[in-house]
């Protein structure tokens, strides 16, 4: 073991750990981080709770909480809570990743350069990249998105989060919105706040594990807004259009914005939805409730959102806290910290004010000034949004219980015992607890969307 | 509008979209066995038939078309002549 030049900070809640042959030059290590077999990283930060281990090496890098490393290599990176690479041959560089999981030897560089390395990826919240992916810098992968396939073009497509991005003979393809209804963003959701291993008292990142807030939503609708004004000028005659470096098939650019539109609804309208079953508890009249969906912020952009290592956060109040420390109203470390702190506290009502604002963007009133009528109206339209989801992510579930997920199992026996071993190791999709909790939300949406209609019918 | 128009259409559009030709295209056929589509091809699939007839489907209700047959009887219903 060879350390130098750096601080370990651990609590009794949970200890940090540096185990047997760790070389580590110039770092800081969080408090519960464990660091072992032979990891080497010099000028690297560990957040809580981050595990690395198996020869992995790091050099010049950040890792926020819960993040794991082993095997692998990364150079230049700013890890965002709950970014993992597990694989011999994976080659992180010079990127910003949250959220993310490399698959194995996913990689990243830039050899076109002619005049110096310049590398600079953004992999947004929530992106995956599978095995032997290759993606080349500069490149902007959008939030919740899935890369497959080598990619030799630059990818910059902020504002198609949920999209698979892949490659067919050496063109690269996007699918804008298909991540929307894969079962496995519906478990990312579940798993990250499950999978919080911080003990510590002081919890050093402020998390934010919302999937669907205004960061996602936000370019949602952007999105929507530009993939049908696509679709509007390209002509039927082509199959595909350039988009960020990417080809998109000019079907999917209606598809995708009617996939947008769902996600859409069932946020602004289920948040609304929220709101207003909490006033019915307590028998409020329709008056009472209106007032209960009153926004009174000042903020002037409430579009703009940033995911700081995990903390969503409206620009607007990050760029106030860069002035103040520019301008010395924000002097020290913990008053810094304490900014960090409120901005973290915000959320909920920063939130609701984006949800009031796009409310009344896209549907045409604002909350607190519509008519239970008007929104009957959009209670049918959030039951369709939800239920269209619901769908398509149990489609999703069910097709890992097909014919082909069944090749290899039973090896050598015939179609019963394939079946049965198939069954014994990954059971049944009548039984599977990810089916049934489903198919409990599909008929939670019907009756929280009757429950609601009949009040507002008695309010009519 | 009759069958027979709904199936060479549907048949014409599977074809061009699953880049088979019209003539080794069956009712019987399942467009994710037979005909090789998987799920990414079959949403672009379902976008073609959508554009083609002109109407925007109802999720639950395509997800339920597995044949080149039954997607002619839907959209045979949902066209009446």
């Amino acid at each position: 073991m060879k350390l130098e030049n750096g601080t370990i900070l651990s609590c009794p809640e949970h200890p940090s750990y540096v185990g047997v042959s760790v070389v580590a030059e110039n770092f800081i290590v969080s408090e519960g981080a464990h660091i072992d077999a032979g990891v080497t990283m010099e000028n690297v930060f560990v957040g809580q709770a981050t595990q690395l281990g198996n020869q992995f090496s790091a050099e010049n890098a950040l890792f926020f909480a819960n993040c794991e490393g082993f095997n692998s290599e990364v150079n230049s990176i700013f890890a965002g809570p709950y970014s993992v690479t597990h694989h011999k041959s994976t080659l992180l560089i010079a990127s910003l990743f949250s959220f993310y999981n490399a698959g194995s030897g996913s990689n990243q560089s830039n050899h076109m350069y002619k005049l110096g390395p310049v590398h600079q990826g953004i992999f947004e919240r929530g992106c995956k990249t599978g095995s032997f992916s290759y993606v080349l810098l500069e490149s902007h992968v959008p939030a919740f998105s899935t890369v497959i396939g080598k990619h030799l073009t630059n990818i910059d497509a902020p504002l198609l989060p949920f999209s698979y991005i892949t490659e067919e003979k050496g063109d690269s393809r996007l699918m804008p919105a298909i991540n929307l209804f894969s079962i496995g963003t519906v478990r990312d959701e579940a798993k990250w706040p499950a999978r919080d291993r911080r003990k510590a008292n002081q919890k050093r990142d402020f998390i934010i594990f919302d999937v669907f807030s205004p960061y996602s939503v936000e370019k949602m609708r952007q999105g929507k807004a530009m993939l049908l004004k696509l679709y509007e000028e390209t002509p039927r005659e082509k199959s595909s259009i350039i988009y960020g470096g990417v080809q998109i098939s000019r079907l999917l650019l209606r598809k995708g914005a009617k996939y947008y539109g769902f996600a859409i609804d069932r946020y602004l309208i289920g948040k609304i939805i929220n709101k207003i079953e909490k006033a019915m508890e307590t028998k409020a009249s329709w008056k009472t409730i209106s007032e209960q969906l009153v926004c009174n912020s000042a903020s002037e952009d409430i579009n703009e959102w940033l995911d700081l290592s995990g903390l969503l956060a409206l620009k607007e109040r990050i760029e106030k806290l860069m002035q103040d420390v520019k301008d010395d109203k924000t002097q020290t470390i913990e008053e810094f910290l304490e900014q960090i702190k409120i901005i973290y506290e915000s959320f909920a009502s920063d939130e609701w004010t984006y949800i009031y604002r796009a409310f009344a963007e896209d549907y045409g009133f604002m909350p607190d000034k519509m008519t239970p009528e008007d929104f009957m109206i959009l209670v049918k339209r959030w039951e369709k949004a939800a239920n269209s989801l619901n769908a398509l992510i149990l489609d999703d579930a069910s097709k890992e219980f097909g014919d082909f997920s069944h090749i290899g199992f039973g090896l050598g026996f015939g179609e019963n015992e394939r079946r049965a071993d198939f069954k014994a190791v990954r059971g049944e999709l009548q039984t599977n607890a990810v089916v049934q909790k489903l198919r409990a939300e599909k008929e939670e949406i019907q009756r929280r969307a009757e429950g609601v209609m009949q009040t507002l019918e008695s309010m009519v | 509008m009759k069958r027979e128009e709904i199936a060479e259409r549907v048949i014409k559009v599977t074809a061009r979209e699953l880049k088979k030709s019209p003539e080794e295209i069956k009712e019987s056929d399942r467009f994710s066995y037979e005909l090789g589509a998987d799920s990414l091809k079959s949403i672009e699939l379902v976008a073609a038939f959508e554009e083609e007839f002109d109407l925007d489907l109802d999720e639950d209700e395509a997800l339920k078309i597995q044949t080149v047959g039954s997607a002619i009887d839907f959209f045979a219903e949902l066209l009446p002549e």
